[in-house]
């Protein structure tokens, strides 16, 4: 019976620890900030689809910081030797336009904006050419040349003499001359592109290429003075990952190291401590396994469950040891802590369960995972720490220093004044100074210290600095639908530019395939095709050599290869034009997006809200901050409202009192005016990540309140022994929690910072109201309830 | 698109005032020439303008007037009847193409801003140290009392199209003969000066060009 017993135990146990195994071989990171928001929002949508066809994953920056310009030059120069003779690592480097190195691969480009023309426009570029007309044009040419203040159109004009470009609004579309991809106007500041030879499926691959590439930058040959950064998606990649490990491991050792330190200053015993040390980190580890098999991957935010979850399913530890003080079996050991287990794991699993009515998948994933955790912390206490701890101690135990610390009048009248203290002082900020403000800022969605963004704002400030420009991507299941979806947006445009609202708009509507103007057109010129010797001669004649019509036979010969090959739509295909078409039109899976510019007029940016249809997005960070604060409050005040009722609910079928119920109510009250008194005092602010604190303190904190009630219940009154034996649970569980959230509070992502930072101030606040000031009003409310009972009866 | 422009007509504003210089060789004229700056108020000269393309069999001649008033008002005329005029009064210029009726309005603290500081400055150096901070002077040749200077920018963004100058102008007097630039696709673009007049009174509404019924729209740098 005894080795059938074991057999099964083993089983399980190995069933268990590959359930666990598998599900930890499942997670990844997934380092996308993006993801934490709510994807029904149109900047998100914006800022994804950005993400994913603009930033490209596999594409590396490398900046080049130099004394001057001829410094950047041999610096450029080196690198892009360097990575060029290794193909396994980079397999392609860019250090200048395409169109600068093969200029006449521009000539693709150039006939295709030409062919995708509205059929009138190309048609009467076509009549220009015509016998009667082409004298004219080239006259006009020549005055251009001879008369034009203007660089570009000379420029233009001396290669173009029939003037086919000018029938072109490169305006429109081509973002301004001075902007540059690869140097700064001093040419001291330059960038080198790196293509990664494939794809980073996972945050490992990614780090150990950008080692590699680190490496090879450090054993270049560079001049003095010259500083090299890297930046782009795998450089973010790398980087926030190296930090989400970081931040895990760390936080979560931290906790455990404090929590033991707290469980030993207490009681001072190593085998329960070494117990509820090893159950912690199988709750851990089974929590993380179990969360594998439902999430593959972790978020930046995620990362934080691992120290929160221990800092609270440690409570249920302590609960059960204290109660082991006085129950030696497991059953009645089980039978003393399975009540206030079950209400705390409940409650608490439920606070953080409820994070998933946000919209916010970034909580929405923390409070699964917390959640799950602290009901696995629960059960796993329950079934194999109650055992564990009820079996016969060398040394019987003792009541721990602190319980009888805290049991003397001078630490209790201490303590109380201590609460009333924090009350009034944050109590009184909060009335001198007002609420808390709330930060709609996009820097609490980044990373506290990242060399990438750094790099990269750098990169923007020297080369193009775009930043008062706002991105706008466009959808379409195909040419078609992207093509009627720009038309929609045209005119908008136009009217936000004549109204001031806009200082000018870059569409890329010139640039999308037009298939049905590209099919009129191409049999429009099918004539001019053929008479390339007339067009030759009236060149020649009218005073310019064959280069001057060079561009001409190139467009002319691209006209007569579309026309060959009959495909449409027509797209430009040649290495200058995918690097031209890399930024302004790319393909997905579910079709095609396409990007512009917009320069809003100053303080009309949130207008430009309104230009947001099915299939239009705006792409800005600030924008995001601003659609978040209309819409997370108000969904917060929702939720907050449905938890209270429900915690309402099961508090009055726990307590069965009005008063404990509204004792209840009032503690929680005082907290959060204590907690936002205190923060005003700090200077934090709320924010769309911490504004869940709210409930999770709902949550958790009055797990605090439920064991003061249910003792003084218990033990009729006697709030001395309630501060010293509860209290001694609620300020070890309550040192414990904080000490989760007190690390997870340098976290690198600052929302989930900002997140555990109020989380941390809320509870201890909480412990500090709850066992030292709720007490009191109790036995006050009581014994006015029997000083009324008294008369009566 | 108007950087290249701009560099020409304050190399030519500055160079009419007086001459050019050079740098590691005998650089008196320069200092001469920078010397005399402070003494101009106002230029009025005709000019012949030639352009050579790679891509033109012969160069294209035009003829055109200019003035200049200080601190920074100018009007520059092409063509007889003119086709086309710059104006810059104060902190605008206009780019206006008559026949067409349409003008381009340009600010200039924006082409600064974009162009790079030594666009629009006339004179085109405060004095000598800072003529050597902007330009490097590759040649000077004196003969008798006519100077020919050989001068590049140093700034990078310039160097990128504008290759070299030239400046031929005479020592005694700062009066400038003709200045070239050349380009970095090749072309160059001539002018040489005639009837040059130092310090004529200019009627201020020669740089108060009437816009009414013209296509005014505002120019990309």
């Amino acid at each position: 019976m005894a080795a059938r017993k074991f057999v099964l135990r083993a089983v399980c146990v190995v069933a268990l620890a590959a359930f666990v195994i598998t599900g930890l071989s499942r997670i990844s990171f997934n380092v996308d900030v993006l993801k934490l928001l709510p994807t029904r929002l149109g900047t998100v949508t914006g800022l994804s689809l950005f993400a994913r066809h603009f930033a490209r994953p596999t594409e590396l920056l490398v900046t080049v910081n130099a004394p001057d310009a001829d410094a950047a030059e041999r610096a450029v120069t080196v690198l892009a030797e360097r990575f060029r003779s290794q193909p396994n690592l980079v397999a392609r480097v860019v250090a200048q336009s395409p169109w600068e190195a093969r200029p006449e691969q521009l000539s693709e480009f150039v006939a295709y904006l030409l062919m995708n023309q509205p059929p009138d426009k190309f048609a009467e570029l076509l009549s220009r050419l015509s016998p009667e007309k082409i004298g004219a044009t080239l006259q006009e040419t020549k005055d251009t040349l001879a008369d034009s203040f203007a660089p570009s159109d000379i420029g233009v004009a001396s290669y173009d003499p029939l003037g086919l470009l000018r029938s072109l609004d490169l305006n429109r579309f081509a973002s301004s001359s001075n902007l540059s991809e690869f140097s700064s106007k001093d040419g001291a500041f330059r960038v080198l592109y790196l293509e990664a030879p494939r794809a980073m499926p996972d945050y490992r691959v990614a780090i150990g290429w950008m080692k590699s590439i680190r490496a090879t930058v450090d054993a270049a040959p560079l001049p003095s003075g010259v500083k090299v950064g890297l930046t782009g998606e795998p450089a973010f990649m790398a980087e926030i990952s190296q930090q989400m490990q970081w931040d895990m491991k760390s936080s979560g050792a931290t906790t455990l190291v404090i929590i033991a330190i707290i469980f030993w200053s207490c009681y001072r015993r190593v085998r329960p401590l070494a117990l509820l040390i090893g159950m912690l980190v199988a709750t851990f580890v089974v929590s993380l396994g179990t969360a594998g098999w439902m999430l593959n991957e972790l978020s930046v935010i995620g990362v934080g469950f691992a120290s929160i979850m221990i800092g609270l399913s440690v409570d249920y530890g302590y609960l059960i040891y204290q109660a082991s003080l006085e129950n030696r079996d497991s059953t009645s050991l089980r039978r003393a802590a399975f009540p206030s287990v079950l209400w705390a794991a409940t409650t608490t699993s439920a606070a953080f369960f409820t994070l998933n009515a946000s919209s916010m998948p970034g909580l929405n994933h923390l409070g699964n995972l917390v959640g799950l955790g602290v009901l696995i912390g629960g059960v796993l206490m329950l079934s194999i720490f109650v055992p564990l701890i009820s079996k016969p101690q060398a040394r019987p135990p003792e009541a721990p220093r602190l319980e009888t610390w805290l049991a003397k009048p001078a630490t209790r009248r201490g303590g109380t004044v201590l609460a009333l203290g924090i009350v009034v002082v944050t109590i009184g900020t909060l009335l001198v100074r007002g609420l808390p403000g709330f930060d709609t800022s996009a820097r609490v969605l980044k990373m506290r210290h990242s060399n990438a963004n750094d790099v990269l704002e750098q990169l923007y400030g020297k080369l193009t600095d775009e930043r008062d420009l706002i991105s706008f991507v466009v959808t379409g299941r195909n040419e078609t639908e992207l093509l009627a979806r720009l038309r929609t947006l045209d005119p908008k445009l136009k009217e936000a530019e004549r109204t001031g609202l806009l200082l000018r708009a870059l569409s890329p509507l010139l640039i999308c395939p037009d298939a049905i103007s590209q099919r009129t057109n191409l049999t429009a010129a099918h004539g001019i095709l053929n008479e390339r010797e007339r067009l030759t001669a009236a060149v020649s004649k009218a005073g310019f050599h064959d280069d001057a019509f060079v561009l001409t036979k190139a467009i002319l010969d691209q006209w007569r290869t579309w026309e060959t090959a009959g495909l449409f739509p027509i797209w430009p295909r040649n290495e200058t034009s995918a690097w031209i078409l890399r930024r302004t039109i790319g393909h997905e899976p579910n079709g095609l997006v396409a990007m512009g510019l917009l320069q809003p007029a100053p303080g009309a940016e949130e207008k430009l809200l309104n230009l947001q249809t099915a299939g239009i997005h705006l792409v800005s960070w600030p924008l995001l901050g601003r659609e978040l604060r209309r819409v997370i409050p108000r969904e917060f005040a929702l939720i907050i409202v449905s938890l209270l009722s429900v915690l309402l609910l099961l508090l009055a079928v726990a307590f069965r009192s009005l008063r404990d119920v509204l004792l209840m109510v009032a503690t929680m009250t005082l907290v959060f005016l204590s907690l936002m008194g205190a923060m005003r005092l700090l200077g934090m602010q709320w924010n769309v990540f911490n504004v869940a604190s709210i409930m999770l303190l709902l949550g958790t904190g009055t797990d605090y309140s439920i064991y003061t009630i249910l003792a003084l219940n218990r033990n009729g009154g006697d709030v001395a022994r309630m501060q010293s034996k509860t209290g001694l649970v609620i300020f070890l569980c309550s040192g414990s929690a904080v000490a989760g959230f007190g690390t997870v509070g340098r976290a690198s992502h600052l929302g989930l910072a900002s997140l555990a930072q109020v989380c941390t101030l809320g509870l201890a606040i909480d412990a500090i109201i709850t066992v030292f000031l709720l007490p009191l009003a109790w036995r006050w409310w009581k014994n006015w309830q029997e000083q009324k009972k008294r008369p009566a009866s | 698109m108007l950087t290249r422009f701009c560099l020409f007509i304050s190399l030519t504003l500055s160079a009419i005032a007086a001459g050019a210089e050079p740098q590691t060789l005998d650089l008196r004229p320069i200092k001469q020439w920078l010397a005399h700056q402070d003494k101009i108020h106002s230029i009025s000269a005709d000019f012949t303008q030639t352009r050579a393309f790679h891509s033109l069999k012969d160069p294209l001649v035009s003829k055109g007037h200019f003035w200049f008033v200080a601190p920074g008002s100018f009007r520059w005329e092409m063509g007889d009847p003119p086709k086309m005029i710059a104006v810059k009064k104060k902190d605008v210029i206009y780019l206006i193409q008559p026949a067409k009726k349409k003008a381009e309005r340009f600010l200039v603290e924006k082409l600064q801003q974009q162009g790079g500081p030594a666009m629009f400055k006339f004179p085109l150096a405060k004095d000598f140290e800072d003529f050597q901070r902007q330009f490097e002077v590759r040649a000077l040749t004196v003969e008798g009392s006519r100077c020919h200077a050989e001068v590049v920018p140093k700034d990078p963004a310039t160097r990128k199209f504008l290759t070299e100058m030239k400046f031929d102008f005479e020592t005694s007097t700062g009066k400038l003969f003709a200045m070239e630039m050349r380009f970095k696709e090749g072309s160059s673009m001539r002018n040489e000066f005639s009837g040059v007049q130092i310090n004529p009174r200019i009627d201020p509404a020669t740089f108060n060009y009437e816009l009414t019924d013209f296509q005014v729209t505002d120019g990309r740098p």
